[in-house]
């Protein structure tokens, strides 16, 4: 096949972008298993830094994974419920309903740090709470209850689950079989897809994190940037490995989960 | 299936809040026999589904009216508690559950047993001609079959009421058609109350053992299919059912002058009174075609166009007036445009109806 100059033109500048992006990735990653980055590559391979990690932060990635599932837990809880309201009043197109939509977000446009601000103001004095996971929880899931609300509220919007409650409802069912029967089978793949996304922004939050954060309540993205802060680099880097080696899946997960949404749909 | 159950609204009328404020549906008083097929037929926005919400309990009517399921009021209930069947125009199949699955949702609600709900099924799945279906997923059905299933569906938890919300019309001609005459067959056989709403005269005709014609929340006629097609109560429902042609003139004893000729008026319809302006209505396939030199030909007219349709030939023929006459004749011919002809009307195919000056009575 032959190509114009054009088409080689555009590959060529595709492909730039691509490395600019994808560089400093590898490096950091190679940083993660090189003996001393500074003297280069050709000081060796070695998994220490990555063990030494395990050994210092290994508590920081647990409490990050134990902070996303319990993130999960309660976005599905408030955020499955929340979206069928939205889309039961008038279809989700009310106005209550989009100012509603609107408020939802305002974490995600507010900087992160002025979030956390505002928590600890309002909150900072109950010492027990400030100081436990519970706090940063709170955190999390302010900023990604509207990434569960979303994906949950089209998937609704798209199915015509009106009438299907509807059917149901001539057949007997009453609002709780209906919602369970019904509403949640044929919205799952809003809420697969939201859950991924809340799971990915949980494990990644790093900005209301870092406000809200004690020593003993450091999670992986703070622990990250301390490990930067006062290490080696190979150290940080390392991090950023294993990092990567927990969000990558999770994202893979997520683009399946987007696309078989997106067959249903077409169905 | 249950013993046949009669319906009656008492002055239903339904207002909703987001729209204008107007009605949607003024007080209606309707009663459905028990085991006939009830038409509601009407444009959109006639309030045809509304009224059918209503009987479903989808809706509930505004203050004062009632819905009566036999001698029981279920004004409040909702639509779980009332035993109604209902078939909606988007199949309305749960896309989660296969064919089968979705027959025996009902039944599951029951709770009645799996080996009881899988003899159910097999029966209903014969009933809509779907043999051996049971395991497929909705999404490898046709638009007819899925609609059989939605039929099925309906009909397994033996609901005292059928209610249908234009079945047919998200499906193609043909397929229309079939479905139309299965249906049919099944109303008839199984004897149940049913309540259908159309768009579609042609089907309002061919089911309902009595048609609803409604026109902006109001019920323009009810009565057969035949009332309806030649004793249609308004200019309205003349113009809504079938083809009409419509001339104005003045009237003369025993008949209309018009451009082209004269229309016979029986006396009965002349109001007594000559040279008077006047409007009739005649329907197309009454228009006889005559040969200009009998003496038969009461209209002359100049053909504009002409269609074949196979079974009959339509015409369309300059009389002189703003809209041109249509004819339809089933005889064998061919007419060439320009071509001039004869034409006369029997008497009793002409129709002369109280004129409606709708815009004038309208609210704002």
């Amino acid at each position: 096949m032959k190509h114009s100059l054009r088409f080689y033109l555009q590959l060529t500048f595709t492909l730039l972008v691509c490395a600019f992006l994808i560089v400093p990735v590898v490096l950091s990653v190679l940083a993660g298993v090189t003996e001393n980055f500074f003297v280069g590559l050709s000081s060796g391979f070695t998994l220490r830094w990555v063990v030494q990690v395990w050994d210092t932060y290994q508590l920081t990635i647990w409490r990050s994974i134990v902070i996303a599932l319990a993130c999960l837990a309660v976005t599905l809880l408030v955020g499955v419920p929340l979206a069928y309201m939205l889309a039961r009043h008038q279809g989700g197109n009310s106005r209550l309903a989009r100012v509603f939509e609107e408020l939802l977000m305002m974490p995600v446009a507010v900087p992160g740090l002025a979030t956390a601000l505002a928590l600890i103001m309002a909150y900072g004095q109950y010492r027990a709470f400030r100081g436990s996971l519970l706090f940063i929880l709170v955190g999390h899931v302010l900023f990604t209850l509207p990434f569960m609300v979303r994906p949950v509220l089209a998937v609704m919007q798209s199915s015509q689950l009106a009438v299907l409650e509807e059917a149901a409802a001539s057949l007997g069912a009453g609002a709780r079989q209906r919602f369970f029967g019904v509403v949640i089978p044929n919205a799952a793949s809003g809420i697969l897809a939201g859950a991924l996304m809340v799971v990915t922004l949980s494990i990644g939050e790093f900005n209301i994190t870092w406000m809200l954060h004690t020593p003993l309540t450091m999670t992986l993205p703070v622990g990250l940037a301390d490990a930067y802060a006062s290490m080696r680099l190979e150290v940080g880097s390392a991090y950023t490995l294993i990092f990567l080696l927990m969000i990558v899946p999770l994202l893979v997960a997520m683009q399946w989960a987007s696309q078989t949404a997106r067959t249903r749909v077409r169905l | 299936m249950n013993s046949s159950l009669s319906i009656k609204l008492r002055q239903c009328a339904k207002t909703f809040s987001s729209g204008s404020g107007a009605p949607a549906l003024e007080p209606i008083d309707l009663e459905i026999h028990p085991g006939e097929t009830l038409v509601l037929l009407g444009p959109s926005g006639c309030g045809k589904t509304t009224t059918l919400r209503l009987i479903a309990g989808l809706e509930f009517p505004d203050a004062g009216g009632r819905v009566l399921f036999g001698d029981d009021d279920v004004t409040d209930l909702p639509i779980e508690k009332r035993g109604v069947g209902m078939v909606f125009q988007n199949y309305a199949l749960f896309p989660n559950m296969t064919v089968g699955e979705n027959i025996a949702y009902g039944l599951k609600i029951r709770k009645m047993p799996a080996a009881e709900r899988a003899a159910r099924i097999d029966t209903l799945l014969e009933m809509v001609h779907l043999q051996g279906l049971g395991h497929r997923r909705i999404d490898q059905l046709s638009g007819g079959q899925k609609q059989r299933v939605a039929l099925a569906r309906a009909l397994a938890v033996e609901p005292r009421v059928l209610l249908l919300d234009e079945p047919l019309t998200a499906l193609d001609a043909k397929l229309r058609e079939t479905l139309r005459a299965d249906l049919n067959q099944l109303l008839r056989k199984l004897g149940i109350t049913a309540i259908y709403v159309t768009h579609d005269q042609g089907e309002a005709m061919a089911l309902g053992d009595r048609i609803v014609v409604m026109e902006r929340g109001k019920i323009a006629q009810i009565g057969t299919p035949q009332d309806i097609y030649y004793r249609p109560a308004s200019e309205f429902v003349a113009d809504f059912i079938g083809t009409m042609n419509r001339v104005r003139g003045v009237t003369r004893v025993g008949h209309l002058q018009i451009a082209a000729g004269i229309v016979p008026l029986a006396n009965a319809n002349g109001n007594g009174k000559a040279d008077q302006q006047a409007t009739v209505m005649f329907r197309p396939e009454d228009v006889e075609i005559v040969s200009l030199d009998t003496a038969g030909a009461e209209m002359f007219g100049d053909v504009m166009s002409t269609f074949f349709m196979g079974d009959r030939t339509r015409l369309m023929v300059d009389v002189g007036a703003d809209m041109p006459m249509i004819v339809e004749t089933r005889r064998r011919g061919v007419w060439h445009a320009g071509e001039r002809i004869g034409l006369r009307v029997p008497e009793h195919a002409v129709m002369q109806l109280p004129v409606q000056h709708f815009s004038g009575e309208t609210r704002s």
